[in-house]
């Protein structure tokens, strides 16, 4: 409670600062300003007072010199050597006193209004003061005492009443505020005397009032007739728009924004908020000509309407026009700013032209054109001079979460995990520390993936937690967290992910994939199979695709391909030219051995597609091919699908292992490194690099750290994959001498074989490992 | 998924970026050179001189605190990095104290005992509403009683007028720049204070401008940005990481100081001035698996600098190796200038050992240290939980709430990895009966005030990153 009446009592005390503006403390100053002569003087009243301190009159011009460059806290020295003057002793201290208010120093002001008061007991407005530094250091008893003996002596002092009611509202009592209140309004309303500025801000007070009472009716009659009086004070509008937005009536809000700038078309406040209001609304049209036509009011033209616009289009991620408004803007300048410039750069690599962007970088000053060239350089596949810029850049600007992403990024590219797992932890500091910017990147996500994938479970759980609360619909999370707390033994946990996972649009197939794939691993293909069967799977819904294919490859590997078979073609029915349905038709019979069949399908669905092939079906089609023994028309397919959808890590994955399991290692190298480059997380790619290095007899100590790396990271391979890379890295042991080392690896990689295959067979109840948590990394 | 790009849009709408883009529009204040260049007119002397400064009647006072600053990452105390260089030369002419300790982490009750010169037990400042009260009698109110005009100018909200540390100061003061751009950047994320070091430099140097050339002055400057991790650009040449930045932030405060030895030397004052500068508590970075301070009492965050400059020059830097401790400063800084302190301290006048470090020799083994803070002082409503650590004879042991003993070889050990009180149980048990008998035999000469703290000052507090509750 108490904050929000400080808050309003805030606005009342705002209201009075302009009413009754303070005594001009540096006349000599702007003086001297208007004649352009402020550095003479300054220096001069310098000089003069290093050569003798003992100058009041000089030490008080001086510290009001100090109050006019808004240097208060060096005001204190000069005003109180010149207070041991008598003479001078008054003026200094409440020039003094106003420099601590000045300066926010609340007690500090107290004091030297105490002395003032005791010198010059009669003066009011010292007593008034006081009051005014007693509220800014939250004092409310002391400064209701001042303002009631100050309204003893002079009762009609409007002023002092507007302190007494901060003071009565900081002190939460209610009625006599509320009787304050009205005393003043009485007085301010209709007194022509009083400024319209302050007369509306005292009625947005009363309407404030009121809603906090507990009144909202009153409170928005309240509010509409301060409108009808003042519509284009802002302070009203704002009131008004903010009592609407908490009743959600979004309506009002924008007629009466609206009007407001019909009325007033200089409001940029205003204006903004309607900018704001319209975007939200969805009417992107209005927004962007409520912004144009700012632009077009003035003559000449504004470079903050320009700016406003670009932000506008930033927002709208519509670059290139938010980078022709940003240009209009800084040609209006002299000389651009910084921030101009590392705005444009910024938006000339969103549009992907880094040449431009190059070159605006290197007209910025150091720590901004590291950044920019960070950026750029990891844009362009150079991760390594991205990490050298970004980190000259983050040494001077480093509380930058987003800079310590990208630095991130470089790292793991380079295959540096552990210091990706430093630089997403900074991330993560800076923006979940005491400051908590309300705007987050997915630092939190990122250090959950590392330490995942390393088997540190409990610690992803904790980073995933906070990384929800700030995106709570980010399947990927949702995955990563019911996968994690699975294997973690938090089936609680899981579910919950889970579910929430299947609430969200397109995802409840992805969760039934998730779910089926637990029982498979666990109790094998027929679990697996009727826990799928329980889900109802709409084949015709894009989202549930997977979980059908899931069905089918089930059914096939079950011997149940008639089923299977008749499931796909009932679907293909009704929808006979869909090409996912003829892609799973020809894994079907391609997992009978229907070759010839199964191409003609994959044909069929190709031709559908014209130019432009989907990934998909090129990968089903390189399949298809492997299986058929096919293996240079297979890799050809392989490489197609890459190429069809880069950012497909599965794809790219099983080309570069199609390359190393047909023995032709320098291609999968290419194929692995490049994987790993644009997936680093794909921790499948380092164990096959490894194994590409070693079967090249290439450098064993690169092989070896690629495939320590597939070890350490194994934390959310599928039970089938986890052995792999304990075999490669027993190899790699081998081949450097390490016996002790290899046989322990090759031991691990055997057990792990052993237990999957035994649980697959149905002998055992633990949990496959990989299933169960994989911390257990001194077995690499 | 979020997308990681835009980073610079993202960044625009932090705060920090327009601190950068002041930076390059104001292209900062100067803050003299990198290198201290040669202002210091101060004649050359002997230790045996120190006797003389009782006897002046011209000596003034600069008490410096560096708030969390740790000896070893100083030049003077070996640090390989060269990140204090102004104050390094300062120990060239002067005397260090080399094994120096604080007697808390936390900055209230380090602070308290460091005035007073009493150990944490007796203050009976040990949580967060905890307030000196009038009955404590600190050095600004003995220097003031002796003439001197005092002056504190103070940016740690621990130290604020009103947990009574303003007593006997004729200003106290927090310089807050008002609608100055920000120039620097604050690289700890909990840097929301405003202003910066640089300002508390500013306001010392306009006090120095202003004070009557025959007055006698004692100023007391507290520090902040080492605590902040605040720099500049010049200033941060050291890295990335939180260590880095702290690093960079002592070479930016160094630099500041810099200015401020320049200034007092440009006047002429460094002759009558005697020079002091030490912390109230170091800095973890994980060495015992925490990072920041006020959680334990290991080395890192309880070994500080002390260093003394006299109004005149030594030809050698004095180190004094024995062990000393913060409530010893005060005791000794009142012998130095021929002042009678506060008769009932716990610490020990050190001139004594200067002069025998001077000659040589070896002192005999002085008292154990003690060094106390309450885990609950964040926290009202938690039952106080005290833990201790006393140092004596190159062991220190740590002694928790629940009685549990650590201890650690300070001459084999002294980072305290090795934890060997189980094979050392009789030293463990002294060590034990020292801090029970500290403890018992502690008694506290006034009652400690407790202070309600209104919104806004605990927001300040909370904006230093402590985590209050
Ligand atoms: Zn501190």
């Amino acid at each position: 409670m108490i904050r929000r009446l400080t808050a309003w009592g805030a606005l009342v005390v705002a209201g009075w600062s302009l009413a009754c503006s303070a005594p001009d403390p540096a006349p000599e100053i702007r003086g001297l300003l208007a004649q352009g002569q402020l550095t003479e003087a300054y220096d001069r009243v310098r000089e003069e007072l290093d050569r003798d301190p003992g100058q009041p009159e000089l030490q008080l011009l001086y510290a009001r010199m100090l109050v006019g460059r808004r240097e208060f806290y060096l005001a204190e020295w000069p005003l109180r050597k010149a207070a041991q003057d008598p003479e001078y002793e008054s003026a200094a201290l409440l020039v003094l006193a106003q420099a601590q208010m000045g300066s926010m120093n609340g007690p500090g002001a107290v004091e030297v209004l105490n002395r003032l008061v005791e010198l010059e007991p009669d003066r009011i407005d010292l007593l008034e003061l006081r009051a005014k530094a007693h509220l800014l250091s939250v004092d409310p008893e002391s400064a209701l005492a001042d303002t009631e003996t100050v309204l003893e002596r002079e009762p009609d002092r409007a002023s002092a009443r507007a302190d007494r009611l901060h003071a009565l509202l900081l002190l939460e009592r209610g009625e006599e505020a509320e009787a304050a209140l009205e005393q003043i309004l009485d007085e301010v309303m209709d007194n022509p005397d009083v400024d319209e500025k302050v007369q509306a801000q005292i009625c947005a007070v009363h309407s404030r009032f009121t809603l906090e009472k507990g009144d909202p009716e009153g409170a928005a009659v309240l509010v509409e007739e301060c409108l009808e009086k003042f519509p284009t004070q802002v302070l009203v509008v704002n009131e008004a728009v903010r009592m609407y937005r908490g009743k959600g009536q979004y309506g009002r809000i924008g007629e009466v924004l609206e009007e407001a700038l019909e009325r007033d078309a200089d409001q940029d406040e205003i204006r903004m908020s309607y900018v704001e209001y319209l975007r939200a609304k969805g009417d992107r049209e209005t927004a962007e000509l409520v912004l144009r036509e700012s632009i077009e009011r003035h003559d000449p033209h504004r470079v903050q309407d320009w700016l406003n616009l670009y932000e506008y289009f930033w927002q709208e991620e519509e670059y290139s026009q938010a980078i022709e408004a940003l240009r209009a803007g800084i040609a209006l300048r002299d000389e651009p700013l910084p921030v101009d410039l590392l705005m444009l750069a910024d938006a000339y690599v969103e549009v992907g032209n880094l040449d431009a962007a190059e070159e605006v970088a290197q007209g910025l000053a150091d720590g901004y054109r590291n950044m920019v060239l960070g950026r750029l350089s990891l844009e362009r596949g150079d991760p390594a001079r991205a990490r050298v810029e970004l980190e000259a850049g983050i040494r001077i600007w480093p509380n930058n979460a987003t800079a310590r992403l990208l630095m991130a990024q470089a790292a793991a590219q380079l295959g540096d995990m552990e210091d990706a797992l430093t630089q997403y932890t900074e991330a993560y500091r800076i923006e979940y520390g005491p400051q908590n910017p309300p705007e987050k990147t997915d630092s939190a996500f990122q250090v959950a993936r590392i330490q995942a994938a390393a088997g540190a479970y409990e610690g992803a759980l904790d980073f995933l937690t906070r990384h929800l609360i700030d995106f709570p619909r980010n399947p990927d999370a949702l995955e990563l967290y019911a996968v994690v707390a699975q294997r973690s033994g938090h089936g609680e946990k899981s579910a919950w992910g889970l579910e929430q996972l299947s609430n969200l649009p397109q995802q409840s197939g992805r969760a039934m994939v998730l779910q089926a794939q637990v029982f498979e691993w666990v109790e094998g293909d027929e679990k697996a199979l009727e826990q799928l069967e329980r889900f109802k799977i709409d084949w015709t819904r894009e989202s549930h695709r997977q979980a059908f294919d899931m069905r089918l490859r089930l059914l096939s590997a079950l011997g149940r391909n008639e089923e299977a078979l008749a499931a796909v073609q009932r679907a293909r029915t009704v929808r006979p030219n869909a090409p996912h349905l003829m892609v799973s038709e020809a894994r079907v019979l391609s997992a009978a051995g229907q070759f010839e069949e199964a191409r003609q399908l994959i044909a069929g669905a190709l031709d559908s597609q014209g130019d432009q092939k989907a990934a998909e079906v090129l990968l089903a089609a390189a399949e298809i091919e492997a299986a058929a023994g096919e293996t240079a028309a297979a890799l050809t397919l392989f490489d197609q699908a890459v190429a069809a959808d880069e950012g497909d890590s599965e794809a790219a994955y099983r080309a570069a292992r199609a390359y190393s399991d047909a023995g032709r290692y320098p291609e999968a190298e290419t194929r692995f490194r490049a994987l790993l480059r644009k997936h680093p997380f794909e921790f499948r790619g380092a164990t096959g690099l490894a194994e590409a290095l070693l079967r090249q007899e290439k450098d064993l100590g690169e092989s070896s750290k690629w495939a320590i790396q597939g070890v350490a990271y194994r934390g959310l391979l599928s039970p089938y994959d986890i052995a792999r890379p304990f075999e490669i890295l027993a190899e790699v042991q081998f081949a450097q001498g390490a016996t002790e080392d290899a046989e322990a690896s090759r031991a691990a990689a055997a057990r792990i074989s052993k237990a999957l295959s035994e649980q697959r067979q149905g002998r055992r109840t633990e949990p496959a490992p990989g299933v169960a948590p994989a911390t257990d990394r001194e077995e690499g | 998924m979020a997308d990681t790009g835009g980073f610079l849009a993202r960044a625009l709408e932090s705060r920090w970026f327009y601190g950068l883009i002041a930076v390059v529009l104001v292209g900062l204040f100067v803050v003299s050179q990198l290198r201290p260049a040669d202002f210091d007119g101060r004649p050359y002397g002997e230790i045996e001189d120190l006797s003389t400064l009782a006897e002046r009647d011209d000596l003034n006072v600069l008490f410096i605190l560096i708030d969390t600053m740790r000896a070893d990452r100083m030049g003077l105390y070996g640090y390989e990095r060269d990140v204090s260089p102004h104050l390094d030369r300062l120990a060239s002419t002067g005397i260090r104290f080399s094994q120096h300790q604080s007697q808390s982490s936390w900055t209230k009750a380090s602070m308290a005992s460091m005035w007073t010169g009493l150990n944490p037990a007796r203050t009976g400042i040990s949580r967060y509403m905890h307030s000196l009260p009038e009955s404590a009698e600190l050095p600004s109110e003995t220097l003031k009683d002796a003439g001197f005009v005092t002056i504190g100018l103070w940016r740690n909200g621990w130290v604020a007028p009103n947990f009574g540390f303003d007593q006997g100061f004729d200003a106290y003061s927090r310089p807050v720049p008002v609608g100055l751009p920000g120039q620097l950047r604050r690289e700890h994320p909990a840097a929301t204070i405003s202003g910066s070091d640089a300002n508390l430099v500013e306001s010392a140097i306009e006090f120095l401008r202003t004070v009557d050339p025959n007055d006698r002055w004692f100023l007391y400057l507290h520090t902040m940005d080492v605590h902040q991790y605040v720099s500049d650009e010049t200033s941060a040449i050291f890295g990335t990481t939180y260590s880095d930045f702290y690093d960079n932030a002592i070479h930016w405060t160094d630099r500041n100081l810099g200015r401020l030895l320049r200034e007092l030397g440009e006047r002429g004052m460094l002759e009558r001035t005697l020079v002091v500068v030490t912390s109230d508590h170091g800095e973890a970075f994980k060495e015992h698996g925490r990072e920041g301070h006020a959680r334990d009492l290991y080395g890192e965050v309880t070994e500080i600098p002390l260093l003394v400059s006299l109004p005149f020059k030594l030809k050698e830097g004095l180190e004094v190796a024995a062990p000393t401790s913060n409530i010893d400063v005060w005791p000794t800084l009142f012998d130095l200038i021929g002042i009678e302190g506060p008769a009932d301290a716990d610490g020990r006048s050190l001139v004594t050992l200067i002069e025998q470090s001077a000659r040589g020799e070896v002192p005999p083994p002085g008292p154990p240290q003690f060094a106390q803070l309450d885990r609950g002082w964040g926290r009202p409503e938690q039952d106080s939980e005290p833990i201790f650590s006393v140092t004596e004879n190159g062991y220190r042991a740590h002694l928790d709430p629940k009685g549990a003993l650590e201890l650690y070889d300070l001459e084999r050990d002294p980072r305290e990895q090795e934890d060997i009180s189980e094979t050392n149980p009789e030293l463990g048990a002294v060590l034990r009966s020292r801090i029970e008998e500290y403890e018992a035999s502690s008694q506290i000469p006034w009652v400690a005030d407790e202070v309600e703290l209104d919104g806004l000052m605990l927001h300040q507090l909370k904006a230093l990153g402590y985590h209050l509750e």
